[in-house]
């Protein structure tokens, strides 16, 4: 099975760890595990290098997280699978994100079962 | 957007839909419980710790406030090391983790609390600020692995 390259976007550095960490435990294949402070960073990086899925915070200073999925909501193509990890689960924001193409909406605290499952089915898309 | 008739200040003076945040917070990120604490019980703990850090977060919405966490430094770290699968002696007082984590937790129980008391309403909270602090004095939100923790909740309508 090809890894899954990947892309985490939050602005707290144990937060992207936290995440890194949880998809390390899912014994889902990974590829190159790339990080961003915000979704300025994520579109610079992206602009360059392609990944399988996004994992972005919503709050974040200098390009928040719904804005990132509204720029990359032009370009499908660019990322295979969006998913939010924030600790806003309210139905407004989950509403706010609708027609961005997220496929998965999780909240912080992230269980490791949750990240398993969902790199399970991003496997499963990736890999036909 | 007007303030959802739901939301209101009676409700969020209501203390236990903070209880539950903190509990959520502790159990799914920290594998953790918050246990409830006596004053008297409180006060000889206090005397424990002689390093506190304080985190707050601002919300901005239908509603604005701060909600402020006030913990020990020994607690920070422990919650460091359960968060991501470390050892606490891998992790020095000052490193930046501790920090970030504190913030982080003020942010998980203010976003949890926002979604359980307004799920209706779309809220900014600001980047959490973490600074030293002294023991507080009065009644804590409870036990969190053993050491106490303060969480104070003020909304400004």
């Amino acid at each position: 099975m090809k890894p899954l390259n990947c892309l985490i976007v939050d602005d707290s550095s144990v937060m992207r760890r936290m995440v890194r960490r949880t998809m390390e435990l899912s014994e889902v294949p990974l590829g190159q595990v790339h990080e961003a402070n915000n979704g300025r960073e994520a579109l610079d990086l992206l602009a360059t290098t392609t990944v399988d899925v996004l994992f972005t915070d919503i709050n974040m200073p200098v390009m928040n997280g719904t804005e990132l999925l509204r720029a990359l909501a032009k370009q499908p193509g660019a990322v295979r699978a969006r998913v939010i990890i924030s600790t806003d689960g309210s139905e407004a924001r989950r509403a706010e994100v609708v027609g961005l193409n997220v496929d998965w909406y999780l909240e912080k605290p992230l269980r490791p079962e949750v990240m398993r499952d969902v790199l399970s089915k991003v496997a499963e898309r990736v890999h036909g | 957007m007007s303030c959802p008739k739901s939301l209101n200040a009676s409700m969020v003076e209501e203390s236990s839909q903070l209880d539950e945040a903190v509990a959520y917070v502790a159990e799914e990120g920290f594998f953790a419980s918050v246990e409830p604490i006596g004053q008297v019980e409180w006060d000889a703990l206090c005397t424990d710790h002689d390093t506190w850090l304080e985190s707050s977060v601002r919300f901005h919405g239908p509603l604005g406030g701060a909600l402020r966490c006030r913990l020990p430094l020994a607690l920070a770290r422990e919650l460091v090391s359960a968060f991501l699968g470390m050892e606490t002696g891998e992790l020095p007082p000052t490193d930046p983790l501790v920090q970030d984590l504190t913030g982080e937790l003020a942010n998980m129980v203010c976003g949890r609390w926002l979604t359980d008391v307004a799920p209706q309403s779309l809220f900014r909270l600001d980047h959490p600020v973490v600074v030293p602090a002294s023991a507080p004095s009065r009644a804590p939100s409870g036990l969190l692995n053993g050491q106490p923790i303060w969480v104070e909740l003020k909304v400004e309508g």
